[in-house]
């Protein structure tokens, strides 16, 4: 049926008004609440913030390098890696996924899929093209503010964001309609007349989109949104995985309890290597810049705390073994190891990964910006250590605290409940290497240093041993 | 080892999830629960296992009180009560590895002993699989594999015949007799008479049926 038809719109239209009443569908004004929310959130903290840090930086350096053929070429990479994740993303959840029941009972009918869809679609373009738009003009006005370039730079990154989001939003696209076979040379082109424009055919793309596809990307996202305010991450983790295939063959072999879950690890991320080639870019990149920010005074502290939070994120991607064993907690027990043991042997791996990596980058790192070898390597140990901690807390953080006033979290505490250990370890790495710039040769901040990383690892196997004994319901 | 319940029941808030009831389940044999939904059954494996506190009353194994913060009460209770947590990048061979790893089996027979107990539930086949490759019924046996596999006294089992065929449940029902007649306590839950019917034929073995608590 021809979406234009008066026909198929009242039938559309029809089924709005069964579904939402005469107010008809609130989506609209969710999304456009929801950039106001970003645009109010954006300007209050995200310009100020990254103003600060461009003025915290050498903006003599970064205005010459602004223009610079290496900013290009990075900025270039940048867009191929967010095109990347953004196709991937499309496999998962991609832009145009209505709710199930929409999906059941209209888009299975013979009114046209274009027609029927286009409302979700035309919400995440909005989407992507806010995000991207917002994205540049956050950039371009920090740097105009900071006075690294001129006002110049404002609408060329606005732009340029626009054209990003665009090329995002259609790898999305891409991702997710890619699921489904092409379309049979038998059906009838409706739209023959008006020849594709912009990089793909979105149209085309949208009809080319299966009811199996749209249905399971249905129900998997409210699965995941569920999963998010419920505080549920094992339920997010496990639907936005992709189906494990790799490396079969491979066996695990009883070396002894402890050997054979570090043999467990190793092989989950043989089977998994992205999660390993990811984590040991993120760890390496962030010993860069930690070894940099230790080895030399004119790399701004704050680099130092992103390095923290990037190098908590490398761990993280390291340590898929350890948060699957947390998983195992509060269901009837299996495995023989006591659960303090068997999350220490699940360390292992992450923990020795990072701490090679982090050694090697760090101190090569901070090498080059001219500090000897004891001026980075204890900072760059220490970091390690405090990651085993915060990860342990990260793995086994339970569920979100409620309150006899409210059985169900809001989202600000179920943010700052999944965010804590990230923020943790973030700030306790960027104090580090502050404190270590600033009073290396201090003692009470030494034995401070030392404490800090035995103290968290402590509260992290607590931590394991609460969730252990606290899950029995009363 | 015994399992004993005396006068247990469950109530939350307004509602009554389980009528007071006793039961034994002396070493060795097998305790079959029966009721109709919403009679308790689940609830009473719960309460049994130790994962969920009684209202009232107090459920013993041997001398010791059913608490699965007890290491010693884990050792013993091997559960399989909904769905257990499985690895996504690991295949069922390797679980079954994993488990008689931590357990400390011995490593020379633990590939031959993995093996036997995938056969033995007729999806040895699919050892090389990963979880998710796997028919709702061939996740089931998969399940019962894990559970059966670890080292236990007492075996719970809520609804074991879930998704099984005919054949498969008669398996199902044969595996879990000889665990008892090797000594393992025994108690599920059950709507299959087949399965009912044969694990209840010793002379300890018994049959509860649990009815429905008013509110």
């Amino acid at each position: 049926m021809h979406p234009d038809t008066d026909d198929a719109v009242d039938r559309l239209e029809d089924a709005r008004h069964v579904l939402h009443g005469s107010r008809g569908d609130s989506a609209r004004k969710d999304v456009a609440y929801a950039a106001y929310v970003t645009l109010i959130v954006v300007g209050l903290y995200g310009f100020p913030v990254l103003r600060a840090l461009l003025v915290a930086g050498d903006r003599a350096g970064m205005a010459a390098g602004l223009t610079s053929p290496w900013a290009m070429l990075i900025g270039a990479l940048v867009v191929a890696a967010l095109v990347l994740v953004a196709r991937e993303a499309g496999r998962v959840r991609g832009p145009v996924v209505a709710p199930v029941p929409w999906v059941d009972l209209v888009v299975s009918s013979s009114v046209s899929r274009w027609a029927a869809l286009r409302p979700w679609f035309g919400y995440s373009l909005f989407a992507v093209l806010f995000a991207g738009g917002l994205a540049g003009l956050l950039v371009g006005t920090s740097l105009w503010g900071a006075q690294v370039s001129g006002a110049w730079v404002v609408p060329v990154a606005v732009v340029g964001g626009l054209i990003v989001g665009l090329l995002a939003g259609a790898a999305w696209l891409l991702g997710q309609s890619r699921l489904s076979p092409p379309l049979p040379p038998t059906m009838p082109r409706v739209d023959e007349a008006t020849p594709s424009r912009g990089l793909i055919h979105t149209r085309r793309e949208v009809e080319r989109l299966g009811l199996t596809e749209l249905r399971t990307q249905a129900a998997r996202s409210g699965r995941i949104l569920g999963g998010v305010q419920a505080g549920d991450l094992r339920a997010v983790r496990l639907e936005a995985a992709r189906p494990i295939t790799r490396a079969r063959s491979a066996r695990l072999r009883h070396r002894g309890p402890v050997a054979t879950i570090v043999a467990r690890d190793l092989l989950g991320l043989r089977r998994t290597p992205t999660s390993g080639v990811v984590g040991v870019l993120l760890t390496a990149a962030a010993a860069g810049a930690l070894g940099a920010t230790l080895g030399s005074s004119a790399v701004p502290p704050m680099v130092g705390l992103l390095a923290g939070a990037v190098s908590f994120a490398g761990f993280s991607a390291l340590s898929e073994g350890l948060r699957l064993e947390a998983d195992t907690m509060g269901t009837p027990a299996l495995f023989g190891l006591p659960p303090v043991r068997a999350a220490l042997a699940h360390l292992v791996v992450p923990a020795a990964n990072h701490l090679v990596v982090t050694a090697v980058v760090g101190t090569l790192s901070g090498r080059a910006a001219g500090a000897g070898l004891p001026d980075v390597l204890p900072w760059l140990v220490i970091s390690s250590l405090l990651l085993c901690g915060s990860t342990l807390l990260a793995a086994y953080r339970g569920r979100p605290p409620t309150s006899q006033f409210s059985p169900v979290p809001s989202p600000q505490t179920v943010l700052m409940w999944y965010s804590f250990p990230a923020l943790l370890s973030t700030l306790l790495i960027g104090g580090i290497v502050w404190g270590a710039t600033h009073f290396p040769t201090s003692g009470m901040f030494v034995i401070a240093t030392w404490v800090a990383p035995v103290w968290l690892l402590y509260v992290g196997l607590n931590r394991v041993q609460k969730e252990n004994l606290a899950h029995r319901d009363v | 080892m015994e399992l004993r319940a005396v006068d247990v029941s469950k109530v939350i808030g307004p509602a009554t999830l389980l009528a007071p009831v006793s039961v034994t389940a002396p070493s060795g044999s097998c305790l079959v629960l029966r009721g109709p939904n919403g009679s308790g059954k689940t609830t009473l494996l719960r309460i049994l296992t130790g994962t969920l506190p009684p209202s009232t009353g107090t459920v013993h194994l041997d001398d010791r009180v059913a608490d699965e913060r007890d290491p010693v009460v884990r050792e013993a209770v091997a559960a399989l009560m909904g769905p257990p947590a499985t690895y996504r990048d690991l295949t069922l061979r390797d679980h079954l590895v994993l488990i008689d790893a931590t357990w400390g089996g011995n490593a020379d027979t633990g590939d031959e002993r993995v093996a036997d107990s995938l056969d033995a539930l007729g999806i040895g086949a699919l050892a090389g699989r990963f979880p998710h490759e796997l028919s709702s019924g061939q996740t089931q046996l998969f399940r019962l594999a894990l559970t059966l596999f670890r080292p236990s006294t007492v075996l719970v089992l809520d609804e074991p015949e879930q998704r099984l065929d005919t054949e498969k449940r008669a398996l199902v029902a044969d595996l879990v007799a000889a665990r008892r007649d090797a000594g393992t306590t025994v108690v599920l839950a059950c709507h299959d008479p087949l399965i009912t019917e044969r694990l209840t034929g010793g002379p300890e073995d018994h049959v509860v049926d649990l009815v429905a608590a008013e509110a």
